[in-house]
């Protein structure tokens, strides 16, 4: 039994992990459970803790743990093992829905950061100008980037930026080659930028690499665009914001190695339209 | 950090403000003891949509003892609360009947459970998460010692004993992997 089960000795003796894995002895649980109530350091890492654990069971497709009855418990007798229980649609825990909305925050940052990494340095003054309009657009990529990585066909533009997702489809199929089209009229719309999401796929045999370099290719071969030390998202993909004008018409193809310089993975297709 | 005695700050006295039927004292009563009540919800159910519903249910039903009297030790509250979120989420697996989850196929996308899309979202981006932490680990035997220990719930020592680990790695794994996601979760982004 550990005791006192104060702070301190919760830090030492690595409550929290045994806890998250089920390996608390029942009293020791309770105690734990316990002081959640009063410690708001110990629950804030044990929410993440929790999600972390769920996150695991998630990628290898396992549920939520059961409570085991404790002893004088009313409901003693039931066990513990992986179970699950249809729940009503209502609304989620308010928790993640801000996560939700946060999620996205990082997109236009990311795309910026990859532009950096070229010297085009008007297009890089345009970007950035155009980075407040970006930040005020997050929440329709959010729900754009889900709709798109699901149909991946050519690209509705949202409200006030242009997406675009480049990447093979998951069921291998011949997917068209992306078209990026400039707004029908230059005066609505041809100050936003284009964001392009170069999609991964990571496999077990091989897992993303911590950073990709990117070119961007045009028909001649010409590199019109280039950078280094791009970390994938947590959609693991690669963000590019490009402004509106940076490329003329014609087809391109966007080169992606994993690390620096290092193993091409990807060759995606791109073309710009009149 | 914390002393003993903790709960007692103004418990009592809220306890006897809600029996007295005041309802900015209920309001309190959630605001300081509500997200752990959620947290200990989340833990024993399967997604957020049971997890809001267990939560809601064990507030009301606490409301109601406190207002019934049928709590009077300000220090026992925690355990109060606790035992009845348990013993509520037990409840509700025998209501709905248990029955083994099957797994899913390692690769495929998340079953979004009865939930709605934004639940599935939701589930997509914690694995997101989830796989950046991984990538993060950097090596095989560091991601086997999550899997091994937070879900397959084997025991540490033979853990260490199978993956010729010391005890202090073991746990600066296990601590890194959950500082990393935690801040991955503060930010509610992983790059
Ligand atoms: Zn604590």
């Amino acid at each position: 039994m550990i005791r006192p089960m104060e702070h301190p000795t919760i830090e030492q003796k690595g409550v929290l992990d045994h806890y998250l894995a089920g390996q608390l002895e029942p009293e020791d649980e309770a105690a734990f459970e316990e002081h959640l109530f009063t410690c708001p350091d110990c629950l804030r890492q044990a929410q993440a803790g929790e999600e972390l654990r769920r996150g695991l069971a998630d990628l290898r497709g396992e549920t939520a743990r059961v409570p085991t009855a404790a002893p004088g418990d009313e409901t003693s007798g039931a066990s513990a093992s992986t179970l699950s229980f249809p729940s009503p649609p209502t609304a989620p825990a308010r928790s993640w829905r801000s996560l939700a909305v946060a999620a996205m925050l990082v997109l236009a940052p990311l795309g910026v950061l990859a532009l950096r990494g070229v010297d085009y340095g008007r297009q890089l003054a345009v970007a950035e100008d155009q980075l407040s309009t970006v930040r005020r657009s997050l929440d329709t990529v959010e729900s754009e980037l889900e709709t798109l990585r699901h149909s991946r066909t050519r690209v509705r533009p949202a409200a006030a930026l242009r997406l675009l997702p480049l990447g093979v489809s998951r069921a291998g199929e011949a997917a068209a080659v992306p078209v990026l089209e400039p707004p029908p009229e230059p005066s609505s719309g041809g100050d936003t930028p284009w964001v392009i999401s170069l999609e991964l796929t990571a496999t077990p045999q091989r897992p993303l690499a911590d950073a990709y370099s990117l070119r961007l290719l045009d028909g001649d071969g010409g590199v019109r665009f280039h950078a280094e030390g791009v970390e994938p998202t947590s959609y693991d993909s690669l963000l590019v914001i490009l402004p509106q004008g940076f490329l003329e018409a014609g087809d391109y193809v966007f080169e992606v190695f994993a690390g620096d310089p290092g193993e091409a993975v990807a060759r995606l297709p791109l073309r710009v339209g009149s | 950090m914390k002393k003993k005695g903790k709960t007692e700050d103004g418990a009592g006295d809220l306890m006897a403000r809600i029996r007295a039927g005041d309802t900015a004292a209920e309001a309190e009563l959630v605001e300081r003891f509500g997200p752990t009540l959620a947290f200990l919800a989340r833990r024993h159910t399967r997604d957020a949509a049971a997890a809001e519903d267990l939560y809601q249910e064990t507030l009301i039903l606490a409301l109601e003892k406190i207002r019934a009297d049928a709590v009077h030790d300000a220090e026992k509250l925690p355990a109060f609360l606790r035992a009845l979120v348990r013993n509520l989420a037990l409840k509700v697996y025998r209501r709905h009947g248990v029955s083994k989850e099957v797994p899913e196929d390692e690769h495929s996308e998340p079953v979004a459970d009865s939930a709605g899309p934004l639940q599935h979202l939701l589930g997509q981006e914690r694995q997101r998460m989830t796989r950046n932490v991984l990538r993060y680990l950097g090596n095989e035997r560091d991601r086997q010692v999550l899997f091994r220990f937070y879900l397959q719930e084997e025991p540490s020592a033979a853990i260490c004993r199978d993956l010729d680990l010391g005890q202090d790695h073991f746990y600066r794994v296990l601590h890194r992997a959950r500082q990393r996601f935690r801040q991955l979760w503060d930010r509610g982004v992983s790059i």
